[in-house]
Parts: C-alpha cells; sequence; structure tokens
C-alpha cells in the first residue's frame, strides 16, 4: 500500500505537467558551411522535443546521421564517421529555458534568449539563442539561427579540406510545436 | 622644403602616438599549460592577489607565484570563485561545486554532513553575522549555520538557479543575480524569506551577472544585454 501511494505521487507531477507541455509537430535543422572553395549544405526534419510552458524549460534533439542534403555520399559518410562521429555521439541535443517570461495564452511574436547547454559531438556548450516565438493558440512556432564554432565542440578540420569547410557553421532552426 | 616639413610631422605623429599609448603591463603564470583559463581575481586584506584558474589558484605577491593544483589536495583544478573569511582563510569554489579554503599554506576541504553543491561555484560571500553563502551555476544558492548545509531553489521562491553573483545589502539581506532577474534572500533566525524583481517588474534584462549595492543603497546591476542598471 505504502508503494502504491508513493507510485501515485510519483505519476501525478509527470501527468499534470505532460498534460499541458508542447511538443514537436514538425520541424527543420539545417545547416552551411560557406568556406572558400566549397559550399555545404544539409538538413535534417528529425526533430524531437519538448517545451514546458509553465516553467519556461525546453529540450531538443535530432539524430546527426538523418542529415541529408550533402553535395555527395562520401561528403555525407565523412560528415558522420571523420566529424561528428555519429556512432559514437548519435544525437545533438540543446535544453535550457527561456530566458523572458512569455505568456503562452497570448498570441503574438515574441523575441527571446533560449539558453541551454548544446551538446554536440559529445561537448557540452553553455549558449544563449536569440529566437522568434510565434504563439498562435495551441500552437508554437520558434525560429533561431546561430554560428556554430567548430573547435567549441572538438570537431577537428584536416588541414588538407580546410578551404572546403567553414570553422564556423550557419544553423538555422525552425519547429512547430503543439500541445496536443 | 617640402622634406622638412614631411619630416617635421612625421616627428609630431610618432609623438602623438607614443602619447596615447597605455600602460600595459603582461604577467606570465606559471602554469601548466601556456594559455591558461582564469576565472577570478581577488586582493585579499593583507595584500595578496590570487587568481583562479582552470589549472588551479595562483597567489601573488609582486615578485612571485605560488601555485596550489589537486597535487596540494584542492579537490579540484577549475577554480571558479574566491572569498577571504573573518579569520583570513582563503575560500575557493570549483567546478565541481565543492569547496575548500587555504589556511596557514595549507589547503583544506570544506565538508557538510549534507555534501556539496553539485555544479560550478559562482560566487561565495560571508555576511556581516560570517554566514558563508555561495551561489551557483544552475544548482542554485546555498548557505552554511554552524556546518550545515542549506540550499535554496525554486521551491523556496528563486526565480532560476544559475546564479552569478551575491552581493549584501546595508539591511543584511542577501541579493543575488540570476538567468530571471534578481532575488533578495533575508535569513532569519533559521528561515529564509524570498523576494524578486524580474522583467514582469520592469527589470530592463533578466539576465543579471554581476550585483553591487553602494553605500548610499544603490544597487547597480550589470545585465547581459542591456547594459549597467541602477535600482
Amino acid at each position: 500500500m505504502k508503494h502504491l501511494y508513493l507510485v501515485v505521487f510519483l505519476l501525478l507531477p509527470v501527468t499534470w505537467v505532460g498534460a499541458k507541455r508542447y511538443s514537436v509537430e514538425r520541424g527543420k535543422i539545417s545547416f552551411t558551411s560557406n568556406a572558400e572553395l566549397e559550399v555545404i549544405k544539409a538538413s535534417s526534419d528529425k526533430i524531437q522535443g519538448l517545451l514546458d510552458p509553465l516553467t519556461s524549460k525546453f529540450a531538443f534533439s535530432v539524430t546527426i546521421q538523418s542529415f541529408k542534403g550533402f553535395n555527395s555520399a562520401l561528403q555525407q559518410e565523412h560528415f558522420n564517421e571523420k566529424y561528428l562521429e555519429s556512432d559514437r555521439y548519435p544525437k545533438a541535443t540543446f535544453a535550457g529555458k527561456i530566458i523572458e517570461e512569455l505568456d503562452f495564452a497570448k498570441n503574438g511574436v515574441y523575441e527571446v534568449r533560449a539558453k541551454g547547454e548544446l551538446e554536440i559531438h559529445g561537448v557540452k556548450q553553455t549558449r544563449i539563442i536569440r529566437s522568434k516565438v510565434t504563439i498562435d493558440n495551441d500552437k508554437i512556432s520558434i525560429d533561431a539561427s546561430f554560428a556554430l564554432p567548430l573547435t567549441d565542440h572538438n570537431i577537428t578540420i584536416p588541414t588538407l579540406v580546410t578551404k572546403k569547410i567553414a570553422t564556423e557553421i550557419e544553423v538555422v532552426f525552425n519547429v512547430l510545436m503543439t500541445t496536443k | 622644403m617640402k622634406k622638412s616639413i614631411t619630416v617635421f610631422y612625421f616627428f609630431l605623429i610618432v609623438q602623438m602616438a607614443h602619447a596615447q599609448v597605455p600602460f600595459f603591463k603582461t604577467y606570465q603564470l606559471p602554469t601548466k599549460y601556456q594559455s591558461t583559463v582564469i576565472n577570478k581575481l581577488f586582493q585579499d586584506r593583507t595584500g595578496f592577489i590570487w587568481i583562479a584558474t582552470n589549472d588551479g589558484i595562483l597567489r601573488y605577491d609582486g615578485f612571485e607565484y605560488l601555485h596550489y593544483t589537486t597535487q596540494d589536495s584542492l579537490p579540484d583544478n577549475k577554480v571558479t570563485a574566491i572569498a577571504q573569511d573573518s579569520l583570513g582563510r582563503i575560500w575557493l569554489g570549483h567546478s565541481t561545486g565543492q569547496l575548500s579554503y587555504i589556511q596557514n599554506g595549507h589547503v583544506k576541504q570544506f565538508t557538510t554532513p549534507e555534501g556539496t553543491a553539485v555544479k560550478a561555484i559562482s560566487d561565495i560571500y560571508f555576511n556581516a553575522k560570517g554566514v558563508l553563502w555561495f551561489s551557483t551555476l544552475n544548482d542554485g544558492l546555498y548557505y552554511v549555520v554552524r556546518n550545515r548545509l542549506y540550499r535554496l531553489d525554486e521551491m523556496d521562491g528563486l526565480p532560476d538557479l544559475y546564479i552569478y553573483d551575491i552581493a549584501e545589502g546595508n539591511n543584511g539581506s542577501i541579493w543575488i543575480g540570476t538567468d530571471k532577474g534578481i532575488a533578495i534572500c533575508s535569513l532569519n533566525s533559521n528561515t529564509v524569506s524570498v523576494a524578486t524583481i524580474t522583467q514582469k517588474d520592469g527589470l530592463p534584462d533578466n539576465i543579471v551577472k554581476k550585483v553591487i549595492i553602494d553605500n548610499s543603497d544603490f544597487v547597480w546591476l550589470a545585465t547581459e544585454d542591456k547594459g549597467v542598471i541602477r535600482y
């Protein structure tokens, strides 16, 4: 009986919060490497994520192997095997909180700062990412773009290809989230 | 003639440039790594400069450095906060959430029955009554009374667990700068009341990285994006 109470108490806050949380309906993360000799673009729509409007806390993740659109199959292979080591570090994540206080009951477009730990290639960095949040009834969309220095995440580029891969990658992030 | 004027102007420019060079002196730290991350600088009451780095703590007397690392029983080489207590001991906060202090040249670990914080310590502060307060990056605010460790978090009314800085108000209250505004904590006997000031209350920026309270009771806030604010 004691155990049953414990189980009930443990479940209560989870379901209570869970009922109101936003989750990703669809989204896209794309990146561009704009180097002297080559432009590389790839994107993924395999984004998972949750946002709790009560605490403004969020977590997003994307699987590295789901990025498509490289200039060649070999390039994608290098991306996964040499640079991101996606077997060892299969996901990139960003988890944290929204700094600004948002009224999720009020429709509108808000400029906010999302602060959290960005983990790519197994290396965590605390980042503040400026984002545009559009609240439209039970739907919200989040748009952000930011620069990603490869050295921040211990991604090393061999000197032979430094002219083909930028030291800073431009990342664009768009998601649509619903409470359903 | 033209040449001599040019020469004259040349000297004038050299003179002007020379007068504008400020005086900078670079100090080379005797650390293991060529580029050592410095987290905090602190001058103690006897005048020593303490340098908290990611490669231990250094004490500089103007001539020589004393270097303490884990080899001198420092719990962790990443030193992220420094303070001095009324006994003259130098207290260190570490990236692991641990606290240590240096007394008579020896490093001692500070432990409580409750354990330690779990995230990097951002600031250590001894208030007028001698209570030890310390803040963490994402693990809330702690204080120590009679060697017992107490923790304040969102349940106690803190706006956020990511705390940058601690200051003391002229009435003894503890002010902290966080990612979601400032909080004012008052410790009475053994209960703490927490009041907050955030963007909702008109604070121009929620991220407050430094708090200073001057003698006239003005509160000065250094913010992430909106400059310096006087409250």
